[in-house]
Order: structure tokens, then sequence, then C-alpha cells
């Protein structure tokens, strides 16, 4: 039975520091659901309350319609997947994902039953028998999963699962624990601070900076329509630009060099403003106007080609010279070398705007809890 | 809310328990000790005439000198012997390592008064070797006072250091030295630049573990010490000769040497806490063959120090088949020894039995649950268990052994005489071993793990014992055997608690010692022996390793 999760001002304290303060958010009945953030955002920490290991020091967490603020642990009826597993290194894996089972009070063909079924699905039939240390590391992380989900727990939740796995795995498995949660179809919360992964696996993603959500939402309306700077820039690169508004006869400009401006309509509350524009290195054109550049390091990497490119007349908000463009090989008509100057222009649909620092975006593509 | 705060959850009922019991065994004693020490044996009022005494008399303050003076010599020695020692059998092939490993740490885990007693069956008055050398007309040096208790405490406790270093050894990745030669640095030099600060911070505690047993130990000075006096006999026969009338000098003296102690302890720490680093070894050591002169020498000295330290257990068991006449060996071997022991002290060794394994499960326990609670459920009172558990370093054996009886020979509380005041004793002394063990196994276990069982639906206290508790078990028992073969053999604290129903074998070879009875005694520290032996094996069988932790 999976339920919807209400998460209503939450405050939480270690002492007199406050990690998360007023959190509210709202996770939807067999959602994927991420957390997403640096290292200490506060994400494993709202991940630890939801789970009952942290208190909870103001606001309430509910399941479905019921408080669980006062519910301990070992009777919300979670599912938990930890950063090292957390494997019973003193029970094979047979016994490890019968050990929530047999604290339920289920007949023994009834275990066999849910035990086989599980072990099918997370594709550990064959290691039933070993201990954990005869296991790799994603086999290990299947077992963690399998124990898990054979309680049938009211959700998920996943403290940055794939973290001690090396790349190639981390990619295999992140698309087994998708397959397998859409199978199940739990209500799962997930904390990571990879991005790529938390795009790649999400239903919707919840980003976190100092214990404050900056924004909600499905993973491509965050990647194309960010909130605010600090979003722009934790998923994907974005090149951040020093502009400025321009109106003339009622018809708004961004002007990014001295010689080059795009059109971009709907700016006349801005006028004469400095702002931001946030382009990421996949939104540029090489044009034969625009702002110019010159390569200063070219990458080769297989599908894409990066360039660093140093900046004559525009400016970074960060005061280097430096932006990054890249250039699909697929339809690239030139490759440039180290010292070429080229001129670059903006894909203007989706560019986007913020306020000077960066806190406010100005083209009110952002949706934070959209519905 | 409030409700919440008041509801005695188990752990910390657990708390409250421990507390108590370190309190009522342990600082209530040791505070009674420090008040008698100021009290006036017939008024009963606050004086210092108790120390003036002491250090009034020369007879008295020179006893802490001796204490000092051949404290400081056994350190330095047991050093100069355990650091080549561990270097030259960690870094080089040397033949027939296993074997020495384990007749080292044989000779250090038995009662050191057994060594003292050995080398007088061999070199005292009328021991064989002085005979046989008198009897070509040279007189061997004696065995009696400060050279022999030098000779006799070093024997017996460089293994620590040894033990200590190689520890340390392992956990020095091969990289260092290689980047020190690669430096250009090698040899001697080598390990004096680099290998030496590494371990150097395990040096100070092992140093220090050799300094407070050589300065606790009471058997070896009481039996071939004579005229030369220390600390701990004189506490021994100052508070045995008081007993009845008051013990108040005695406990002076007793609170003299824990003060000593005390600072030596604290010291260390705060030496210890400035210089410590953690390394992590990918790549151990690992042993090179020696050629030619370079290898004689070390096979010389490796097997030259182990003869040297195994020589009295030989001596022993040797002398424990002789037949005896009375209390004079006969000619000829018999089992005479043993028959006299199992008609006459088979309490003792049941005695030892069972006590040690009361202690022993108690200390397992104690164990456990102290380590979890100061690593996983820090507060205030954990905290206040934290510096009880510092306490059994810093008290010597005599002095715990006297402190508890001072506080429990008069009601309300009446253990003295029985069984419990000297498992008590037991479990106070030999407690570290286990904890420490207990604390190290613990920080391996990810709390993760225990969390994992919560949150499959397992009540908290239930996954401690299922989770965290099963998996302690391996590291825990390589402390309790350390715990174990140490208990079986502790002398000091017992010989001030026992009586004739409750002696142990450690005792009862003391006694017999002291009666001359070599053969029972012999026979009797046979046994010990074997059992440490055994318990060893055993724990080697069960570890897998070939290994003790200290």
């Amino acid at each position: 039975m999976s339920v919807n999760i209400t998460i209503n001002n939450v405050t939480k304290k270690y002492d007199k520091l406050t990690i998360i303060k007023d959190l509210s958010l709202e996770i939807k009945d067999g959602e994927f659901f991420t957390l997403l953030g640096p290292s200490g955002c506060g994400k494993t920490t709202l991940l630890r309350m939801i789970a009952g290991f942290n208190t909870i020091e103001g606001g309430d967490i509910s399941f479905d319609a019921e408080i669980i603020n006062d519910i301990p642990a070992h009777k919300r009826n979670i599912g938990m997947v930890f950063q090292n597993y957390a494997i019973f290194p003193h029970l094979t894996v047979k016994q490890n994902i019968e050990y929530g089972l047999k604290l339920r009070k289920l007949s023994k063909s009834e275990i066999h039953t849910k035990v086989q079924e599980i072990m099918k699905v997370t594709k550990i039939e064959e290691y039933k028998d070993r201990l954990p240390e005869k296991l790799s590391g994603g086999q290990q992380q299947r077992v963690a999963l399998a124990r898990a989900i054979v309680i049938h727990p009211n959700v998920l939740l996943m403290d940055e699962p794939l973290s001690n796995l090396d790349a190639k795995l981390r990619i295999e498995m992140r698309s087994a624990i998708r397959d397998i949660q859409k199978d199940v179809g739990i209500t799962t919360v997930y904390v990571t601070h990879d991005q790529e992964e938390a795009l790649a696996i999400s239903d919707r993603i919840a980003v976190m900076k100092d214990g404050v959500i900056q924004q909600v939402g499905k993973p491509e309306e965050i990647y194309s329509h960010p909130v605010n700077t600090f979003v722009a820039t934790f998923i994907g690169y974005s090149n951040l630009l020093k502009a400025k508004v321009i109106v003339e006869d009622n018809v708004s400009w961004v002007k990014l060099s001295d010689n080059y401006k795009v059109l971009i309509n709907g700016l006349n509350d801005y006028k004469d403003e400095d702002i931001i524009a946030s382009i990421r290195p996949e939104e540029f054109e090489v044009s034969d106007k625009g702002i110019k550049a010159q390569v200063k390091t070219r990458t080769f990497l297989g599908r894409y080609v990066n360039y660093e490119l140093r900046l004559s007349d525009a400016f970074t908000v960060n005061g280097e010279e430096i932006i990054e463009v890249s250039q699909d090989i697929g339809n690239a008509r030139k490759l440039y070398n180290d010292g070429d100057i080229l001129y670059l222009e903006p894909c203007t649909k989706r560019i986007n705007l913020f306020n000077k620092d960066g806190s406010i975006s100005l083209k009110g593509g952002a949706v934070y809890n959209e519905e | 809310m409030k409700s919440k705060k008041l509801k005695l959850d188990f752990w910390t009922v657990i708390t409250l328990v421990i507390v108590g019991i370190f309190a009522l065994f342990l600082v209530y004693p040791l505070f009674s000790l420090f008040i008698s020490s100021f009290k006036d044996p017939v008024t009963g009022a606050l004086t210092l005439d108790n120390f003036a005494k002491f250090f009034g008399k020369k007879y008295y303050y020179h006893a802490l000198f001796n204490s000092f003076s051949v404290t400081t010599c056994v350190t330095f020695l047991a050093i100069m012997i355990g650091i080549p020692l561990a270097y030259l059998l960690t870094a080089f092939k040397i033949k027939g390592k296993g074997l020495v490993e384990i007749l080292i740490i044989i000779s250090m885990l038995s009662p050191p008064f057994i060594g003292a007693y050995s080398w007088v069956l061999l070199c005292g008055r009328s021991g064989v070797i002085t005979k046989l050398f008198s009897s070509i007309g040279i007189t061997v040096p004696t065995i009696y006072g400060f050279g022999g208790i030098l000779l006799v405490l070093t024997l017996k406790l460089f293994p620590f250091i040894y033990l200590y270093v190689s520890g340390a050894l392992k956990k020095i990745d091969a990289s260092l030295g290689e980047a020190a030669e690669s430096l250009g640095c090698s040899g001697f030099k080598k390990v004096i630049t680099v290998i030496i600060p590494l371990i150097l911070p395990t040096l100070l505690a092992g140093g220090l573990l050799v300094f407070m047993n050589a300065l606790a130990d009471f058997g070896t000075p009481m039996l071939i010490g004579e005229g030369f006096n220390v600390m701990p006999v004189m506490v021994y026969s100052e508070f045995i000769s008081e007993v009845g009338g008051q013990a108040n000098f005695a406990a002076a003296m007793a609170s003299i040497m824990v003060f000593v102690t005390s600072l030596l302890f604290l010291g260390q720490k705060y030496i210890v806490n400035k210089k410590s680093f953690t390394m992590s070894s990918l790549r151990p050591m690992k042993a090179t063959e020696l050629h030619g002169f370079k290898n004689i020498i070390a096979h010389v000295f490796v097997y030259s120090i182990t003869i040297l330290a195994t020589i009295p257990q030989m001596t022993v068991i040797y002398t424990s088949f002789l037949k005896t006449k009375g209390s004079m060996f006969a000619k000829g071997f018999s089992f005479d020894s043993y028959k006299k022991i199992f008609n006459r002290m088979g309490n003792a060794i049941t005695n030892t039995y069972t006590y040690g394994l009361i202690a022993l499960v108690t200390i397992i326990i104690l164990g456990m649950f102290i380590a979890y609670l100061s690593n996983r459920r820090r507060n205030a009172l954990t905290g206040i268990i934290d510096t009880f558990t510092m306490f059994p370093y810093i008290i010597p054996g005599s002095v715990l052994g006297i402190t508890l009886l001072l506080a429990f020979n008069k009601p309300p509380l009446v253990l003295s005489g029985s069984l419990v005041i000297i498992v008590i004793a037991f479990v106070v002394r030999r407690l570290p071993y286990t904890l420490r063990s207990s604390a190290a196994i613990l920080y391996q276990i990810s709390p993760s793990m225990e969390e994992a069982s919560i949150s499959l639906g397992c009540p908290p206290v239930m996954s401690f014992f299922k989770v965290t508790a099963v998996m302690m078990l391996p590291g825990v028992m390589s402390g309790a055997i350390l715990s174990w073969i140490t208990i079986i053999n502790e002398l000091s604290a017992s010989v001030i608690l026992y009586t004739g129903s409750t002696r142990t074998m450690s005792v009862s070879i003391y006694t017999e010692v002291i009666r001359a009875s070599y053969g029972t005694a012999a026979a009797l520290s046979t046994i010990l022996t074997l059992t440490t032996i055994l318990s060893l094996l055993i724990s080697f069988k069960i570890s897998g390793k070939k290994e003790i932790s200290i």
C-alpha cells in the first residue's frame, strides 16, 4: 500500500543550529521523487525525518492523512536503502531479505513466496545462499533494494544508493531501480547530489540549498526553466553573462555585448536594469554576428566538442572572461582550432534571464509547485 | 511531550545501572581510601600525619624512590629489547617466526612472580645454576634485589612493547619506507628517521603500560626483593600488619601511588593526543631475506631473547614433574606434586575457573554495553562512565584490593571474604581489554546497520541484540581472551582479598612459594600455563588469526 507524503512547515534543529526551517512539500502516491542538492543542503536530514531517524522540531509529516511525527521508525512501515547498503554481513542474501518479513509474523510459505518473487524481480536468485561479502557492489545494491521492497512499505526511502558504485554500474543500476520502482508502484523518495542521476531517474525533483527548497518540478522543467542562477548552474552547466535591458519604441532588447543585443519581448518593466543572462553551452550557435570570442582550448568528447572561449566585448558574472560552448559533432560544419575568432548567437527561445543578483527569474518560465 | 522525557527507555536504565555499579564498586571505595588516608588512626580526626610519617622516614620514602628507579630501568630495557625484536620479525624473514611469537605471548601472559620464583630455582642461593657454577668456583651475580627484579620484570614486560610495536609496524604502508629509500635514506637511518617517529604514539602507550605494570607489580619484589623495598610491597605489608587496627598509613601510601600513576596517565594521554595521527596501510611491509653476517646476528638476537623469556616457564614445567620428599625435590620424576594439589588445593583450581568465568561474562556484557553507550548514545552520563573506565589504568592491583577491603568489610555491605569481592576486583582490573576491543569493533560497524533493522520493523533494543551485538562479538572476543588470561593470572588484588575458601591458583602458587613448597607451586603454575596456552589456541582457532590485540 503506497501513500502520498505531506510535509508541512517542518523544522529541524541540532541544538541551536537550524538545518531546515518551515519546509513544505507534497509527494504524490507512486511518484519517484528526488531531493537534489549539494552536500550539506539538508536533503539527507529531511529524508531521515521522513524515516523517523531524525526528530522533528516543528511542523509535521503525514503519510496520507495520518501524522507520523510521533510514530517510531520501526512502526512507520518504511523501506530504506542506505548509502553503504547496510546489508547484515552475518546473514545470507536470503536471510537478509527475510529479516523484515519474519518480524511481521507471516507464515513460512508466505515468506517463501514473497522472497522468491522479489529475488526474481531484482535478479539475485542465484546468490540467495551467499554471504554479502561474496557479492559485488551492484549485487549488494540489489539485495538492499529487495530487502527494503519485500516488506511492502508505505514509502521507499533511498539515501544516495548509487554513490559507492563505479560510473558504468551506476547508470545500469539507476535504470534497474527505476524499472523496479515502476513495477512495484511504490512512493519513493530518493536523495542524491548527482544532478545527472536525478534528471534520469525522477518523476519530479526538489532542488535544495541551505535547507531551503529552491525549485520543485519535472526534470525537463528544472533544466529548461530554472528559477534562479543557483538552479541554473547546479543542474547542468550554464554560462552567466552580464546583460542589460534596453527598451526602444516599446520593444525590449537584451544587450549582451557592446555590439550585440537580442530581441526579447515583455521586459519593458526592467528598462535599463542590469540583469543576468544564463545560456547553456549547447544553446549557442556560431554565426557571422553576435558575441565575439576567441577559442582558448578545444576538448574533443566524442559526441560533442567543447570549447573554452575567451570573450572580448562581453562579461561573465564572476568576472572571468571564459565561457563554455559545445558543438554537436553530428551537425557541425566545421571544427575550430585554438586561436580562431568566432561570433556566437544564443538561441533566444531558450535563454534564461535573471535579476541582477540571480535570485529571480525574469521570464516567468519557472514554476514553483506548479500544481 | 513531558511524559515522554520521563519515560525510562532501555538504554537509560542500562546507563544508570552502570553508573551505579561504578559508583559503588570503584568511586566509593577509592573515595573512602582517600578519606581514610587523612584520618588519625586513633582519634579519627582529619590529619596530615600519615603523609608526614611517609615523607619523614627514609625507610618509607626510599621505597618510592626504589620503585621509580627500578620501573624506569625496566621500561627503558623493555623498549630497547621490544623495538628491535618487533622490527626484525616484521621487516625480515626469521625462521620459526610463528613459534617465536607464541612463546613471547605466553611469557607475557604468565604471572610475573612465576618468573621470579623460577629464577630463584635457577640462580637463587641453592639454585641449579648457582650450585653448578660455585662447584667450579665461579660466583654468579645474585638474583635478589634490584638486579633480579630488573631481569624478571624486563623479561616479563618487553612482550608488551613487542606486541604494540609490531602492531604499529603492520599499519605502516610499505610505500613510506620505499619513499625514504628513494630519497636516499636506508637501513638504520631509515628506521631512526621514518619508522620510529611513525610508531612513537604507539610506543608511548606501550611504554606507559610497561611502566604501570612494573610500578604496580607486587609478586616479583615480594619474592626476590629482599632488602630492596618497593611501594606495592610496602603498602601490602603495612596493610596486612595493621589489619584489625587502622589501615590509615597504608591508605596514605596507596593514595600516593594512585596520585603518581594518575599524573603519568594524564601526561601520556596529553602527549599522545598531541602527537597522534592516523595511518591506513594498503600494502603492509613485506618481510625480506637477510644475508650472511646480518642474518646470523638477527637470528641469534631473536632466539636468545625468546629463550631467556621462556626459561621460567620451562623450569616451572620441568620441576612440576620432579619427585618430591616433603617440600624438597628428590631424584627422578613423578606426579607427586599434581596429586598433592588435587588433594589439598582442588578448590583453588575450581575457584579460578568459576570466578574467572563469572568475571569474564560480566566483563563482556559491561564492555559491550559501555562501548555502545559511549559511541552511540552520548550524553552527560555516558561521559561520566567514560571517565570511570579510565580508573582501572591508574589503580595498582594491590591498591584496588585495599580499597575494596576497606569499603566492604563493614555494614551496610559486607563482601569481604566472599566470591563477590574477588569477582569485582577481576572485573574492574580486566575490563579495559574487552572494553577497548568492543569500542574498536563498534567503530567499524556503521550505525546504518541498526537503522536498516529498525526500518524493517524491528524495535531499536531488539535491533541492537539481533544486529549490532552479533556483529560485535568477534571483535569483542579478541579483547575478552586477554581479559580471561589476565584474570586467571591475577595476583596483586586477590592476594589481599582471598580467604582460605576463596583462594585462586595464583594466590595458592604465591603462598606455596612463600612456604618454599616449590613442587606444588610448579604444578599449579603448569596448570595455569596450560590453561593460558589452550585459551590462546582456541581463540586463534576461532578468530583464524595468530595474533592478539592489546
